[in-house]
């Protein structure tokens, strides 16, 4: 690669469980700083390119990158690089917080003092500071939860992996730890990888990859994916969405196809058709509606 | 890696520590199954000292407490599974002989701890070990801890649920125990049932711990075993575990 070093860098990742294909020639690349949503449904292969890139599973085939470390050929250098923070905290509920940190810190081979004012300054930074000799289990979903990004960030890697970082967590909560996301990034200019259900947190993303079956089915800015959808798009309210879609396909000749409960009609010449198509009696009604995330997932995914 | 050892060490015996139900019942479990063991099969098995059978059984329960204390110890295995724990720790940069480290003499501790306490009421029956049966007990208790550790922490990395460990861990515990010449000694036995017993890892352990905790006598009672060969089979099998446990923790985590 010429030019800055990607944080990460995955070329032709390819896993099986047994007959199960988990992951089909997945390639992507992350730049420093940048954050990546990652979404796709259970089973679409996110969990285990996460398990790959932190070096948990072995991936049959591909090669895998941090910050320009082989994660196969030099798994040490590459974890050095790297932060993880799991979709339940990887926290001991026996533990205070303060214990809790300070066992990362060894863990990632801080020093006595720089893991005591890393530690410190976690603590200020993500409103912790008064909770440090409190027991993990006696805390919160929330802090519990930012706790466990202090830890994963506690060595202040070039790349974090975040598992649905805010599953169970209230609105405010979860604005909390993206605000904690969001200074961490501008502070340490931190690439981060994030696996979300949850659209609006992908919106919050520099780009977003839609993993299918496997497969890196969308990649790029969350702007261009719903303009790929484009304004040009109608979308059709009706009670049998597959036999609209067979049907406008079929008979009209239509880009036309079910998502969710609707039907997606792409054309060049929306005004053109919204007449015809309003005519119909199996039409309740028709829009031509900006595309939002949701569909840009919906229709990544029912894609053949 | 020292550093991480220490943490995982200091993480295991705090936790512990701070589980009053699991101090609580790591005491006071031994305690009654010398008691009821004792008394209740005091005229059914025949020992050879001339101490009596509580006397002959306090070695077995401090076998007894080093075994269940060191095996359940690396529970905490399959949890931090669960939780997410040990993951966090795998991902760290540390070798995995810091991690298998860590847990394994985190349950050493726990277990010679308890195991310390169990045998100190040896005078209360008769026992005289000395300083020298003293350290030949401890010696002896730290080497089946470790073997026991390590056995657990290898078969802990394999089982998915707590429920799991559980039921895996008490058919294996209970026969090792039975047969490891703590709670009757090989000499009454038939000779298929010695056979058994000789081919168990722990029946070397438990006579080299009889062996500090009598004061040293020229035979191991009710046990055909020299010391040389307790000492060395106990030693050897302490080894094969830790190297089981080390090449089990280099597996990837997921298939």
């Amino acid at each position: 690669m010429t030019g800055p070093e990607a944080a990460l860098r995955v070329e032709d990742l390819g896993h099986r469980y047994g007959d199960t294909l988990a992951l089909d020639g997945v390639t992507l690349a992350v730049a420093p700083g940048e954050r990546l949503a990652l979404l796709g449904e259970n089973g679409s292969g996110k969990t285990t390119l996460l398990r790959a890139v932190s070096t948990l599973l072995r991936p049959d085939r591909g090669r895998i990158e941090v910050a320009g470390v082989d994660a196969h050929a030099e798994p040490a250098a590459a974890r050095r690089r790297l932060g993880v923070v799991f979709q339940s905290p990887a926290l001991d509920e026996a533990l205070t917080v303060g214990e809790s940190l300070r066992l990362q810190a060894a863990l990632v081979g801080l020093d006595a003092r720089t893991g005591a004012e890393r530690i410190e300054a976690a603590l200020a930074d993500l409103g912790l500071a008064d909770r440090a000799a409190d027991s993990v289990g006696t805390l919160s979903g929330g802090l519990i939860r930012r706790t466990d990004l202090a830890r994963g960030l506690l060595h202040r890697p070039p790349l974090v992996l975040l598992d649905e970082p805010t599953t169970g967590l209230d609105p405010v909560a979860r604005d909390a730890l993206w605000d904690a996301l969001d200074r961490h990034r501008a502070q340490d200019e931190t690439a981060q990888v994030v696996a979300t259900h949850l659209m609006d947190e992908a919106e919050r993303a520099d780009r977003v990859a839609i993993l299918h079956r496997g497969r890196l089915v969308r990649l790029g800015a969350p702007a261009e994916l719903k303009a790929e959808v484009g304004a040009a798009a109608l979308w059709l309210d009706t009670d049998d969405a597959p036999a609209l879609t067979h049907s406008l396909m079929e008979a009209d000749g239509l880009d036309a196809r079910t998502v969710g409960e609707r039907v997606l009609v792409r054309t060049a010449r929306p005004e053109a058709v919204v007449g015809a198509l309003f005519a119909r009696a199996d039409v309740r009604a028709a829009s031509v509606q900006e595309a939002t995330m949701d569909d840009v997932f919906r229709l990544s995914i029912t894609e053949p | 890696m020292r550093h991480a050892v220490l943490a995982l060490w200091r993480r295991e015996v705090r936790v512990f520590l701070r589980d009053r139900a699991r101090v609580a019942g790591a005491l006071a479990q031994p305690a009654l199954f010398w008691v009821l063991f004792g008394f209740g099969f005091s005229g059914v098995v025949d020992v050879p000292a001339s101490d009596g059978y509580l006397a002959y059984l306090l070695p077995g329960i401090v076998a007894l407490t080093l075994l269940f204390t060191a095996i359940y110890a690396t529970i905490s295995v399959v949890e931090d599974r669960q939780s997410g724990v040990l993951q966090a720790v795998l991902v760290s940069p540390q070798p995995r002989l810091a991690l298998v480290l860590g847990i394994l003499l985190g349950g050493v501790t726990l277990a010679v701890g308890q195991a310390v306490f169990v045998g100190a009421f040896a005078p209360l029956v008769g026992l005289q070990p000395g300083v020298a049966g003293t350290l030949h007990a401890l010696a002896a208790s730290g080497t089946l801890a470790l073997s026991f550790t390590a056995l657990g922490f290898a078969m802990a990395w394999r089982l998915k649920t707590t429920r799991a460990f559980h039921a895996v861990m008490n058919v294996v515990l209970i026969p090792v125990w039975l047969l490891s010449g703590a709670f009757f000694p090989e000499a009454g036995a038939p000779g298929w049932l010695q056979a058994v017993m000789r081919l168990n890892p722990a029946t070397y352990g438990v006579a080299w711990l009889r062996h500090g905790l009598h004061g040293l006598p020229e035979a191991i009672p009710g046990s055909a075993i020299s010391l040389g060969v307790a000492m060395t089979i106990s030693v050897a099998s302490a080894a094969l575990f830790l190297a089981w446990a080390v090449a089990t923790a280099r597996r990837p985590l997921y298939g």
